[in-house]
């Protein structure tokens, strides 16, 4: 009984053992790097670092963001519109988009004004202080100081999913567009699009 | 005896031969008098992976300057995986097209990488003689110097 009992028990433990080994712990991987899950059905990391880093190369390299008239370029970061079925974080985008733009020494980002995330508050708030007598007035920062934008930076995200039999599809095209407030003429366009697929398993 | 064996050859032959005729070629044609005059990078190469050597050939590497002002690359790669027996092993192996990863690396005066949105790994696919051209650009006018790095995707 014992025996048959231990003939049971023990490739059921080396089992057990040889299944618990198949797990990994917790690491950390490259963001958007090899290793960086890719899914059918959201927009991955890897895929938001992807859209700006294409974005990014292609405005820097239009040269759109050069002025011809002298003046500095300051650009607003407006709206990423999602035309997506998707909940999506579009700061994942405008962010990076954002550092490159300053980081290209070709044109400033504003803070005072912009949509979502892009917009500082405090802007506007610190100069609602203005006769407040507890701050010292000569520290309080004044009206009228501001450094308007003259771009503006603006985009749309839009999905498209198709099935056929157990194969499913998703496409996204990205495009964004930026304008030059003082004439509303777009100056630079791109899209980035990509599609994924994946195919269901039989079982 | 003999007779098993041959039927066997014959059949795996086949096999292979239609595995390798499934295969879709990118077949090119181009000017044969070309007007363009490429600013041509001298490149220094270190290759770890075998497989990635084989089967991607760099034709060539160009720069320019953007309207913006920064410096522009374009690796013109082909994917070399075609022929009979590439075909078939990538048949057997399930590579084709060729999914790989793109990065470069850009570094300023200083010879310091700077680190950009566009630093991110990008993909690339290559179906068999294809040739694509793997495009960088400067994330400032300062960065004059780069490195492109290329892997196998792992993720197919």
């Amino acid at each position: 009984m014992i025996k048959r009992l231990f003939a049971i028990l023990f490739p059921a433990g080396l089992a057990a053992v040889a299944l618990a080994g198949c797990g990994i712990n917790a690491h950390y991987i490259e963001p958007g790097g090899p290793e960086a899950l890719v899914t059918v059905s959201a927009v991955d990391p890897a895929e938001w670092r992807r859209v700006a880093g294409e974005a990014a190369q292609s405005l820097v390299a239009s040269g759109a963001l050069k002025r011809t008239d002298g003046m500095e370029s300051v650009v607003m970061i407006g709206r990423i519109r999602n035309y997506t079925l998707l909940h999506l974080e579009t700061g994942l985008l405008t962010n990076q988009m954002r550092q490159a733009i300053l980081a290209s020494g070709q044109a400033k980002v504003t803070s005072a004004t912009g949509y979502g995330g892009n917009l500082d508050r405090a802007v506007r708030r610190i100069r609602e202080h203005e006769n407040d007598d507890l701050f010292d007035q000569r520290t309080v920062v004044k009206r009228g100081t501001v450094v308007a934008p003259n771009f503006s930076l603006a985009g749309m995200i839009i999905q498209q999913n198709a099935v056929s039999g157990r194969t499913e599809e998703s496409y996204y095209m990205f495009h964004l567009t930026l304008t030059d407030l003082r004439t509303g003429i777009a100056v630079w366009e791109k899209n980035v699009d990509f599609a994924k697929q994946a195919t269901r398993p039989i079982l | 005896m003999r007779k098993q064996c041959f039927i066997t050859a014959v059949a795996a032959l086949l096999l292979g031969a239609g595995l390798a005729g499934c295969q879709d070629t990118v077949n090119t044609v181009e000017n044969r008098d070309l007007s363009m005059n490429p600013d041509s990078v001298d490149t220094r190469k270190f290759n770890t992976d075998s497989f990635c050597r084989d089967r991607l050939a760099l034709l060539s590497m160009r720069r320019s300057m953007t309207p913006g002002g920064v410096m522009m690359v374009q690796a013109q790669i082909r994917s070399e995986r075609y022929g009979f027996w590439s075909e078939l092993w990538s048949g057997f192996r399930g590579d084709n097209p060729y999914h790989v990863l793109y990065r470069f690396d850009w570094m300023d005066e200083h010879g310091m990488a700077v680190p950009t949105a566009a630093n991110a790994w990008q993909p690339a696919i290559f179906i068999p003689g294809e040739v694509k051209f793997l495009q960088g650009v400067a994330p400032n006018s300062r960065c004059k110097d780069f490195v492109l790095s290329v892997i196998e995707d792992p993720s197919i």
